[in-house]
């Protein structure tokens, strides 16, 4: 009986040493940062000189231009989190949102009856003053996954 | 039992659990390739505009999108799956840069650059089905072409087209049916297309349609096992290669051609390669071919046909034909070799139908060492005169009609010699000028059980004819049962030979130029309208014999006993011997009289047996009754229940032949 265990823990583990699937597709910019992008489920098109990365209902738009190379790792890139867990947020001003998310963030703007009036791919870090001016109201900012509520005055 | 229960669970769970790999799908169209993220170093992007990928450079505007799953390929594979007006090619990673897919509807095109011996063969299986599409290939390394589940037509060419001229290993797949399709009136040299060689294994099933060419076309050898090939119909043959065919297991049927079932020719008429050898093998397996076209060959090779083993049902239909080539008439034939055919095992039944047909035609020699060969021809002799072909109804002499002018239908023809060393033989033939087996050099039986029921010569020989041992059994109604044309000699054996009546023999020696019958052993029993007479020769011990002549029908029974009335052999006549002339003139310019023919019912019987001893006295009789073991009505130390009336004394036996019976009338033949 010993040996037939043995036997067993010896195939499993021949078995399950065939490579383990990686966390990240690392993008690595120009300026030798990198940007990660959870692997599983990925999937990427190019257009007008961007790449978008979607996984699940996320999405993130990055240059080309700003494109090294890509690598997959276990590890997410440092200092730059990654398309899900940006810390973002959204302000509103006098006729105008102001918006802090990472660059290549989608951000999108609704009024109360549900429509869009604005949307966008964040072209850099920081916080940006969206390029759009608003009637005074509520409006529901959008931004990759996280939606905020702000004020326009 | 327990033990074995948990082992087997928990091995199926682990297998279960060892999921495909991750991997990073660049679609491009519909060619898709999967790197296995493992296998992937950096990718750099070149310009904004070139990713590089594993030795892969993708342009970025032609990458339609970048998919990373679990759903990876297996190393070194290519899947073609056609759906319709589509085709879908996915390739492995690790080749991808080996390999240039081009994709237009369901036709399918793929450039295989050098793959390396370390990265080893590239499959590509094929699957789905498409009534306008094709797979094909060109090259430089070899490949292995999996038939899974495909069926695929191509209007314009042919289905399958595998250009890299280097060894193909075609595995159809065990539990699919595949159907290739090609179009009428285009170029291609077959429906399947391999200009290398071709190797079909697997156990699965491949159906062929050949709408303009050959059915299976190979520059190359084809090998084959396991799998079952049926080419359905083809223009011309329906398996052709070059090199040479060998058929290890399997199944092979070809019907509906225009030409030849099966053949294989040289690839090159000088310098040939030590695989260049013009052979068709046959190991072991089936093969059923049916060609129907005139002068056709269901089996040919421009050189020897070897069969080991395995089941072979031939058959031909065509008549034969006048070939303006080569100036002389040919017939169909089961299996053509231009050299020799040896058979050392298996199952053969050959039928040949038309005119001039034949079951074995070899330019050279005929060897059986073993094995069961039956063969039917029911066709007539077919004649080439005055520029006019008369196909089966030439009435006039043919006897002196050069052999380029005329072609009989018959059950073997070799060329060279022919040799029987075991093994049964069954052949019968109903048409004019049907003769059995003939060798127009040496025919050496050894051994084997031989049957002929023929039209005309039973067994025939251009030079000497030579009877060692086996059983043989003769019934040739219209001309000589043994015929050499040379000296014959039987030195053993067992035959019992019937010829047609007078002026046709039982045993035939051909005395008119001076050759003679030799019997130094074995037992032989000779009916007809007349026999040769056995002859002396100071170098060799003859076995002294008997030439009968008197009333033997059908259920006779003639007893020959020695002088204490022990039985030395009974014999029953199983047919009458109808026809003869009774008498006439004698012998040929400067031959000695032959036994002539004798009036109808009258038989002249040669009988030889160890038991007979130069001097002793012996008495035969007709009408008895004789029981033991039977071998086509010889029955050696029977069982005499009646003797029956005599029929003659001999005091003294001579050699090499005594003669007893009602007087001959006249003799011989020229």
């Amino acid at each position: 009986m010993k040996k037939l265990i043995f036997l067993v823990l010896l195939v499993a583990g021949w078995a399950s040493a065939g490579a383990q699937p990686f966390t990240y597709l690392n993008l690595t910019m120009t300026d030798n940062s990198t940007r990660s992008l959870t692997a599983d489920g990925l999937k990427i098109t190019f257009a007008d000189g961007n790449l978008t990365a979607r996984n699940g209902a996320a999405t993130q738009t990055v240059p080309l231009a700003g494109i090294k190379a890509f690598s997959f790792s276990d590890n997410a890139s440092d200092g730059i989190a990654d398309i899900n867990s940006a810390p973002v947020s959204a302000r509103g001003l006098s006729g105008a949102i102001s918006v802090t998310a990472p660059a290549g963030a989608s951000v999108s703007v609704y009024n109360l009856l549900g429509s869009k009036v604005y949307e966008a791919v964040k072209g850099g870090d920081g916080e940006q003053v969206l390029d759009v001016t608003l009637p005074q109201g509520v409006y529901v900012v959008r931004i990759n996954t996280i939606s905020i509520k702000v004020l326009v005055r | 039992m327990r033990r074995n229960i948990i082992l087997f669970s928990t091995l199926a769970l682990v297998a279960v659990l060892a999921v495909a790999d991750q991997a990073m799908w660049v679609c491009v169209g519909n060619v898709k390739a999967a790197f296995t993220t493992a296998q992937l170093s950096e990718m750099p992007l070149t310009d904004a505009s070139t990713l590089s990928v594993l030795g892969n450079d993708y342009s970025i505007t032609e990458i339609d999108s970048i998919v990373v799953n679990d759903n990876s390929l297996a190393d070194n594979t290519v899947l073609v799956t056609y759906n319709g007006n589509e085709a879908e090619v996915q390739i492995a990673g690790n080749i991808a840069r080996y390999i240039t897919a081009t994709v237009a509807g369901a036709h399918v095109s793929i450039i295989q650059g050098d793959v390396s011996d370390e990265t080893g063969e590239v499959t590509y299986t094929l699957s789905g089905s498409s009534t306008d599409g094709e797979f094909y290939m060109e090259g430089s390394y070899k490949a292995t072409v999996e038939l899974n589940g495909l069926t695929l037509t191509n209007p314009a060419g042919a289905p399958i087209n595998i250009q890299n001229g280097k060894r193909i290993d075609v595995s159809v797949k065990k539990g699919t049916v595949n159907t290739l399709t090609d179009c009428a009136g285009g170029e291609q040299k077959g429906c399947f297309v391999n200009k290398g060689h071709t190797e079909f294994k697997g156990k699965g099933e491949l159906n062929v349609y050949a709408n303009t060419a050959h059915g299976i076309w190979s520059k190359e050898y084809i090998e084959m096992k396991n799998c079952t090939i049926n080419v359905l119909s083809a223009v011309k043959d329906g398996v052709n290669c070059n090199q040479y065919l060998l058929m290890e297991s399997g199944t092979l049927n070809v019907s509906g051609v225009g030409d030849d079932g099966i053949q294989v020719s040289f690839k090159d008429d000088t310098d040939r390669e030590a695989e260049d050898t013009g052979t068709i093998t046959i190991v072991d397996g089936t093969i059923n071919v049916t060609a129907t076209a005139t002068a056709a060959k269901a089996i040919k090779a421009d050189w020897d046909v070897l069969i080991q083993g395995g089941t072979i049902t031939a058959s031909t239909a065509g008549t034969g034909e006048w070939d303006e080539t080569d100036l002389k008439t040919k017939g169909a034939t089961c299996i053509s070799a231009d050299n020799n055919v040896q058979i050392d095992g298996g199952t053969l039944s050959l039928t040949s139908t038309g005119n001039a047909g034949k079951g074995i035609s070899c330019d050279n020699e005929f060897i059986m060492n073993d094995g069961s060969l039956t063969i039917s021809t029911s066709g007539n002799m077919i004649v080439y005169s005055g520029g006019t072909l008369y196909d089966g109804n030439y009435t006039g002499d043919t006897d002196r009609i050069d052999s380029d002018y005329k072609s009989s239908p018959k059950g073997i023809k070799a060329d060279g010699n022919l040799t029987v060393n075991g093994g049964t033989i069954s052949v019968t033939t109903t048409g004019t000028g049907g003769e059995g087996i003939e060798s127009k050099a040496l025919l050496t039986i050894n051994n084997g059980d031989i049957t002929c029921n023929t039209y005309d010569d039973g067994i025939n020989s251009k030079g000497d004819m030579n009877i060692n041992g086996g059983k043989i059994f003769i019934v040739a109604t219209n001309n000589d049962g043994l015929d050499a044309n040379g000296n014959l000699y039987i030195n053993g054996g067992t035959s019992v030979v019937y010829g047609a009546g007078g002026p046709e023999c039982g045993i035939d020696a051909n005395e008119e130029d001076q050759k003679h019958l030799y019997i130094t052993g074995g037992t032989v029993i000779g009916l007809g309208g007349g026999t040769s007479n056995p002859y002396s020769n100071t170098s060799l011990t003859i076995q002294p014999a008997i030439i009968y002549k008197g009333a033997l029908s059908n259920g006779t029974t003639l007893i020959l006993n020695d002088a204490s009335g022990n039985n030395v052999l009974a014999f029953t006549m199983t047919r009458s011997i109808s026809g003869g002339q009774g008498g006439g003139p004698g012998g040929g310019w400067f031959a000695p009289p032959g036994q002539g023919g004798n009036q109808s019912g009258s038989v002249t019987m040669l009988i030889s047996t160890p038991a007979l001893t130069r001097g002793s006295s012996y008495s035969l009789y007709t009408g008895g009754t004789a029981t033991g073991d039977d071998f086509n009505g010889l029955i050696l130390g029977a069982s005499v229940t009646s003797n029956g009336t005599s029929a003659g004394n001999i005091s003294g036996l001579s050699s090499p032949y005594t003669s007893v019976g009602s007087q001959q009338g006249g003799g011989g033949r020229w």
